[in-house]
């Protein structure tokens, strides 16, 4: 074929390794518009934070029959997870629109060839971003992952 | 209507053969400069005296008798000619058949005699001009703008098309490319005068198509906010699009979802050429193992296309080099 027939750069995909413990598949839409992928592994399993929505206290007319004199409206569940990997140096440039995407989705079906393909909108956690080279060639990433907020029963 | 688009937000990307790149990324301001025209040229002016002048305008009582109040002072602002440029009061009726009309020119210190001809605009109350953007045929919104002393202004529509986005991903990852109208779509914008007592009907204004994209460019950028360097046109010599990844070196990791995104544009000639994926992979050592290549579906065209890859790579492959190429029909 001539170069001149060439209507593109030539993009270089290198072959990943997929062999990863706990797999975590993350994509993000990337500063050009396209979408970009990573697949990272669960470095520590789903940790919860809970916190209280709206305390009040109750009038309590019947002090010997009362069951409580105060109450929340519902509670909040956070669940992070901690992932990470071994970066090439060479590919950290990529690496860092991740942390710079508003949005981010986790595959949440492991066999999307037969079931079709199911995301989830995830988000990274401000400031849990940890980074140290191991050496020349690779850098260990880890950062924590907010899971999609979980739905509690409230009043 | 008297308003010219002076600037919109496409590019000339390559001078010959022209191409043009009307993509903008939705995250910089999207601009378009309007300006005002006169709203008719006079052929000539008369000073009857230091306090009248007819001015001549041949048809101009056909078209603005029923515009303006006729019999009533209202005000025009003339330029272009060597009587002072300055806002006059018309005195005289406008009837249908007025070719020529009286203005008061007191103590502009101008003597009996005649000068020369020049433009007019009819001065109007709370003159604005509004900008309407639809998006792939649903209107999303209209941007109000009033004119500065030289009757020209900008309108900033980058936020109206943002409602058009979305993130969902519905991509299957099976079929080679499917357009992505949820980062990128089309829009038109019309335009319109509107003063006191009256909204203008919209009219292009001889603006074509253009497009956005969910995107961000940087400081430095060499197209400011289009993405012309990443839409692929069929007529580009020496200049190669680049795909929508920020890895200079993504990955494809086996048996996941992956996709190597690019803008098909709009001026790719669908007509003359089909487009084709090449893969080419290769061993630890960089030498070529097998090439393919496969057709994309053309009728993608216009948008930001997910394109996927072959994937049915030797074993031995470590890397793989994916370009797109045009192919001459038949």
């Amino acid at each position: 074929m001539a170069l001149a027939d060439e209507v593109t750069e030539k993009k270089y995909v290198k072959i990943g390794n997929s062999c990863v413990t706990d797999p975590f598949y993350l994509q993000w839409l990337n500063e050009f518009g396209g979408r970009s992928f990573w697949l990272f592994g669960v470095l520590n399993t789903e940790q919860a934070k809970t916190s209280e929505i709206g305390y009040y206290e109750k009038y309590v007319d019947d002090l010997s029959t009362a069951q409580g004199n105060d109450g929340i409206i519902s509670k909040s569940k956070e669940l992070t997870t901690t992932v990470g990997a071994s970066i090439p140096a060479d590919q950290m440039d990529g690496l860092t629109g991740l942390f710079c995407s508003p949005k981010v989705k986790l595959l949440v079906e492991p066999n999307w060839i037969a079931e079709g393909v199911k995301w989830n909108d995830v988000r990274i956690k401000t400031g849990s971003l940890i980074i140290s080279q191991t050496n020349k060639e690779f850098y260990d990433v880890s950062f924590e992952v907010i899971m999609p907020k979980q739905y509690v029963i409230s009043e | 209507m008297s308003l010219t688009i002076i600037s919109d937000p496409e590019i000339q990307y390559q001078a010959v053969p022209l191409c043009e790149s009307k993509y903008s990324s939705v995250n910089r301001p999207i601009i378009f400069g309007i300006e005002r025209g006169s709203d008719f040229s006079f052929s000539g002016i008369v000073a009857n005296s230091s306090t009248t002048a007819t001015v001549t305008a041949t048809g101009f009582g056909a078209q603005w008798y029923d515009t303006v109040t006729a019999g009533t002072d209202f005000e025009i602002e003339i330029t272009g000619s060597d009587i002072p440029d300055g806002t006059y009061t018309v005195t005289s009726d406008i009837l249908i058949g007025s070719n020529s009309f009286v203005i008061d020119i007191t103590d502009m210190g101008l003597f009996p005699g005649s000068y020369t001809a020049g433009d007019l605009k009819i001065v109007r109350l709370n003159y604005r001009v509004k900008t309407k953007i639809t998006v792939d045929g649903t209107a999303v919104g209209t941007a109000v703008n009033k004119l500065d002393s030289s009757y020209q202004t900008t309108a900033d529509i980058s936020a109206f098309l943002k409602s058009s986005l979305s993130y969902d991903d519905d991509f299957d990852y099976t079929v080679n490319n499917i357009k992505d109208q949820k980062v990128s779509n089309s829009y038109i914008v019309e335009f319109s005068e509107n003063w006191s007592g009256y909204e203008g009907t919209f009219d292009q204004e001889g603006t074509g198509t253009f497009y956005f994209t969910n995107s961000v460019r940087q400081l430095g950028a060499e197209y400011n906010g289009n993405m012309a360097d990443f839409v692929v046109f069929s007529e580009t010599t020496g200049i190669k699009a680049k795909f929508l990844s920020d890895f200079e070196k993504p990955s494809w990791f086996e048996g996941y979802p992956f996709s190597l995104d690019f803008v098909f544009g709009d001026e790719f000639n669908t007509g003359t050429y089909n487009i084709k994926r090449h893969d080419e992979s290769f061993d630890i050592n960089g030498t070529s193992i097998a090439e393919v290549s496969n057709s994309l579906d053309k009728t993608q065209d216009d948008y930001i296309n997910r394109m996927t890859i072959y994937e049915s790579y030797d074993s031995t492959a470590q890397y793989i080099e994916v370009w797109l190429e045009r192919l001459a029909l038949g």
